[in-house]
């Protein structure tokens, strides 16, 4: 008997195998988050590490307005409007690299201890330093789609890559929203 | 609703999590320098999570049958 498999090759097919596949990958990159976050409280207890409090701050708030343009980009292109989607996608890039310069760049520089000062010291720059790879291969990320999407690649109906890119992208501010508080607010600061 | 109103509700929507967001975020900043319940700190980290989950993630797609946009 033959079996219609007229399907498999429409887009919404593929797309819904696809978006699968990338849930998947979000759930198994979340154990390696999971890890070091497991790996933090193992080590400092309730201790936490000296850091600026200020610039915690701020860097979550760049994270969180990142999301929301990443989202505005997303919700543009769904309905087709391109302008407001290159914008978005544009702010999302400025303020991502302005989270890295604020992490890498200041917290780093700023901190009193060193990669190799102890657990304060490892649990802080491995959690960081992990996060801001993915933040920068995020940034990665939306150039592409920023440049696919100024040559037209993408439409109401067909924006996968862009769907993509904003789900990795709210993915990397998710691990932030429990990295931030292990980091800066929970427990006492550690001597 | 047409397309042009659903657009604006959509956006509108993007700016009311990002409020809530955002004053979530002050709350648990607040408790954290006020007072010493983790649990607290904890619950919120994932009451914001699930919100980023539900409404920019758009989690429940991925179990939708069809795989439209």
């Amino acid at each position: 008997m033959a079996v219609d498999t007229s399907h498999v090759h429409s887009y919404e097919y593929k797309m819904a195998n696809a978006r699968l596949g990338l849930w998947l990958f979000i759930l198994s990159d979340s154990f390696v988050f999971l890890g070091l976050l497991v790996t933090r409280f193992y080590l400092l207890g309730g201790l936490r590490p000296d850091l600026d409090q200020t610039l915690g701050l701020i860097v979550t708030s760049v994270l969180l307005v990142s999301s929301f343009f990443m989202n505005r980009a997303e919700t543009a292109i769904a309905h087709g409007d391109q302008k407001r989607f290159l914008n978005g996608v544009l702010i999302t890039m400025v303020l991502g690299l302005g989270f890295l310069i604020g992490v890498v760049g200041f917290e780093w520089r700023n901190a009193p201890f060193g990669p190799g000062d102890g657990a304060q010291g490892s649990s802080f720059y491995m959690m960081t330093g992990m996060h801001a790879f993915h933040v920068l291969t995020g940034v990665l990320f939306l150039a592409v789609v920023y440049r696919n999407g100024r040559n037209g690649r993408y439409s109401a109906e067909r924006h996968w890559a862009v769907e993509a890119c904003a789900n990795y992208w709210h993915f990397v501010d998710v691990v932030w929203i429990f990295f931030y508080p292990a980091l800066y607010l929970i427990g006492r600061v550690a001597g | 609703m047409d397309k042009p109103q659903a657009k604006a509700a959509e956006l509108r929507r993007g700016v009311v999590i990002l409020v809530i967001l955002a004053a979530m975020t002050i709350v648990e900043y607040i408790l954290a320098t006020t007072t010493s319940l983790t649990f607290l700190l904890v619950l919120i980290a994932l009451v914001k999570a699930a919100i980023v989950l539900q409404y920019f993630m758009h989690l429940p797609r991925a179990f939708a049958q069809d795989g439209g946009h």
